[in-house]
């Protein structure tokens, strides 16, 4: 049995970066494709600063990459919130008119 | 009146994701409230709880305009939290729609994977219909064409071509 070293298969590059050279906003390396060089995050897509320690991660990823922080939806509790206010409005309606008769 | 009276305040946040070497153009304040289809019921059933949905559901943005892309900063509260970041190249972007009413300027960048729509009111900010309206008109310029790498010159036509004539420099013509 000959021994075989297994080198793993080098990262595509992908399309160029529109914006050509750029630093990574996620990982702050330097690379010209759309695709980081070094995280292979899309360097163009959507993203969002960790409320933690405030490094970039992508929109679509639910914990971020560096802390480990879970990303919480803000309709989580705006929409809880505005179900609240709609009840309390129509209970107080309701109250007001049962104490005008 | 308006949402921000510092520029530089305003102009300050975007610093933090700004590429070595961009420069910062145009600065506008932007925001997008939920459907008014969907608002009116609410209104309907309480006017007040409406009003505070409706304040709840607006998204505010501050958009940029850079001397290589368009950044658009999603934020909350005064000091500008940063929500989401997103970016479109000044060529090669998806279609972008933009219309000036009397108080609004609307932008609508037509990307499938960031869509992007907001209207700048005219006092959101200082100058803010001028930024609003310098950062539709570059996103609205004609696209670079991909060139093509070996551009096809139209044959001309069988009685008109001329006889190969090679021109020396300093030879008379």
């Amino acid at each position: 049995m000959s021994y075989q070293q297994q080198y793993p298969q080098p990262p595509t590059p992908g399309p160029p970066n529109p914006y050509g050279i750029i630093v990574c906003p996620f990982c702050g390396g330097t690379t010209s494709t759309q695709h980081c060089n070094w995280c292979g995050r899309d360097t163009t897509a959507p993203r969002r600063p960790c409320p933690n320690c405030r490094r970039m991660a992508l929109v679509y990823e639910p914990v971020c990459w560096n802390c480990g922080t879970k990303f919480k939806s803000e309709m989580a509790w705006k929409i809880p919130l505005i179900i609240l206010i709609f009840i309390l409005a129509i209970t107080l309606s309701v109250v007001i008119k049962l104490a005008m008769h | 009146m308006a949402r921000f009276n510092d520029p530089n305040f305003v102009a300050a946040a975007f610093h933090p994701y700004l590429q070595p070497g961009e420069q910062l153009r145009n600065i506008a304040f932007g925001v997008k409230q939920p459907s008014i289809w969907a608002m009116l019921p609410l209104f309907i059933l309480a006017v007040l709880p409406g009003a505070i949905a409706t304040a709840l559901l607006t998204k505010e943005y501050l958009v940029a305009l850079t001397d290589r892309r368009v950044i658009v900063l999603r934020f909350k509260s005064s000091k500008i939290q940063v929500q989401e970041v997103m970016d479109y190249p000044l060529s090669g972007h998806a279609p972008v729609q933009s219309s000036m009413g009397s108080v609004f300027a609307h932008i609508r960048i037509n990307d499938p994977v960031k869509p992007f729509v907001a209207k700048f009111h005219r006092m959101g900010m200082n100058g803010n219909r001028e930024q609003a309206m310098a950062i539709a008109a570059a996103l609205s310029q004609p696209q670079y064409q991909q060139q093509q790498p070996y551009p096809q010159q139209p044959y001309p036509p069988q009685g008109q071509q001329q006889p190969y004539q090679q021109q020396y420099p300093g030879q008379p013509r």
